[in-house]
C-alpha cells in the first residue's frame, strides 16, 4: 500500500469481504451455525455467530489499521452481509472503531445481496434489527455506524431477462439514493446490478445496465 | 474492447456512465466522496469552485488537462508528455490535498514521518 501511495495520484483504497463463515468450523475454531440450524441447535447456532463476530471485528480492525497506517485512502467492506445479520454486524462495528481511531479516513460498505438474512434473527446496531433490512435501511445503519460511501447490492434472476432485472434492481435502490446523505456507489457486475451472471460480461449489456442505473437511480459512483 | 472482452464491463462501465478518471477531473470529485462523504452534485460544485472552473468542465478531458497541468495535480504519464519540472505522484497529492483543502492520508503520513511537521 505505502509503495502503490508514492506512485499513484488516484485514490487507492483496501478492499475485503468481513467472509463470517470463515470462523466456523472446519475452516474456523467455533461451531457451525449452518450445521447447528438444520438440527434445531438454535441457541447453540447464536451463540457461536455471537463468537465469530467478536473475533472478526478484531481481525478486520487489524488489518485495516495497517493498511491506513500504510496510507489507504479508504476502506471498502466488500459484499457484507452474505453470510447473514452477523456479518453485517461485524462490517458496522469494525466500521464503528475504525471512525473513532481514524476520524478522516474513507470507509465504504458495500452489500452481497438486497436482503439481510436472519441466519441468527436478533442481532441489532443501533437499536436496529438487521435481519430482513433492504437498501435504505441499510445504508442508515452503516452510516451511523461511520461509513461514508455505501454500496447496495441487488442479486441477478438468471432465468429473466436483463430488462426485468434492471427494472427490479433499480425499483429495489430507488429509495436508497432518494433518501441518501452519503455517496451511493452501487453495486454492478458479474451478477449484480442488473450485469449478467458471467465472468465476462458482454459490453452491450454492461454499457445499458451501467447507463440505466446511473441515469434512473441518480447513483454517485459504481 | 469488445463482446466477450475479459476488460469488457470496466471499460463499458467507464465509457457509459464514467467521469473520466484522470483524464478529467474524476479523481478529484472522488476524493471529496471518500474524506467528506459529499454526494456527486456537491462535490462537483466543491471542486469546480476551488478549481475555478464550470462542473461541465470537470469532465472535459481538454480543459482538465491544462487546468491540471498548471496546478500540478498530476496527469497521466503514458498519455501526456512530463518533465522533470513536474510534480511526481506523491508531489502532486501534496497539491491537491492544498487546492482542495482536504486531508490526504498519504500526504499527512508521509510529512509526518519524513519530519516535515
Amino acid at each position: 500500500m505505502k509503495e502503490a501511495q508514492t506512485r499513484l495520484v488516484a485514490p487507492v483504497q483496501y478492499g475485503a469481504m468481513p467472509n463470517l463463515g470463515l470462523y466456523s468450523q472446519p475452516d474456523g475454531p467455533f461451531p457451525n451455525w449452518s450445521e447447528l440450524l438444520p438440527l434445531g441447535k438454535i441457541d447453540e447456532a447464536r451463540a457461536a455467530q455471537e463468537e465469530a463476530v467478536e473475533h472478526a471485528v478484531a481481525d478486520m480492525v487489524f488489518a485495516a489499521a495497517a493498511m491506513i497506517e500504510a496510507g489507504a485512502d479508504q476502506i471498502d467492506f466488500d459484499t457484507v452481509g452474505g453470510p447473514g445479520d452477523a456479518d453485517f454486524l461485524a462490517a458496522l462495528l469494525a466500521a464503528e472503531r475504525l471512525r473513532f481511531e481514524y476520524p478522516d479516513i474513507g470507509i465504504e460498505m458495500g452489500m452481497a445481496g438486497e436482503f439481510v438474512l436472519g441466519m441468527h434473527g436478533e442481532l441489532a446496531y443501533g437499536g436496529k434489527r438487521l435481519a430482513g433490512l433492504w437498501p435504505l435501511e441499510q445504508m442508515k445503519v452503516a452510516r451511523k455506524a461511520g461509513v461514508t460511501m455505501f454500496g447496495p447490492a441487488v442479486n441477478v434472476n438468471t432465468r429473466r431477462s436483463q430488462a426485468w432485472n434492471t427494472a427490479r434492481a433499480i425499483t429495489i435502490v430507488k429509495p436508497c439514493t432518494a433518501g441518501a446523505e452519503i455517496p451511493i456507489h452501487m453495486n454492478a457486475g458479474m451478477g449484480v446490478g442488473s450485469v449478467p451472471m458471467t465472468p465476462i460480461v458482454p459490453v452491450d449489456a454492461c454499457s445499458r445496465a451501467s447507463k440505466a442505473l446511473v441515469e434512473l437511480l441518480g447513483l454517485d459512483g459504481l | 474492447m469488445g463482446f466477450g472482452d475479459p476488460l469488457g464491463m470496466a471499460a463499458s462501465h467507464a465509457l457509459a456512465s464514467g467521469m473520466g478518471g484522470m483524464r478529467t477531473a474524476g479523481d478529484l470529485v472522488a476524493r471529496l466522496q471518500v474524506t467528506r462523504g459529499m454526494r456527486l452534485g456537491p462535490a462537483k460544485k466543491y471542486v469546480a469552485e476551488r478549481l475555478g472552473v464550470s462542473a461541465f468542465d470537470l469532465s472535459d478531458p481538454t480543459a482538465m488537462q491544462d487546468v491540471r497541468r498548471d496546478l500540478g495535480l498530476g496527469r497521466i504519464p503514458v498519455q501526456d508528455l512530463t518533465y522533470p519540472k513536474e510534480p511526481s505522484a506523491m508531489e502532486s497529492k501534496f497539491r491537491i490535498a492544498e487546492v482542495l483543502d482536504i486531508p490526504i492520508n498519504s500526504v499527512t503520513r508521509f510529512r509526518r514521518l519524513a519530519g516535515l511537521g
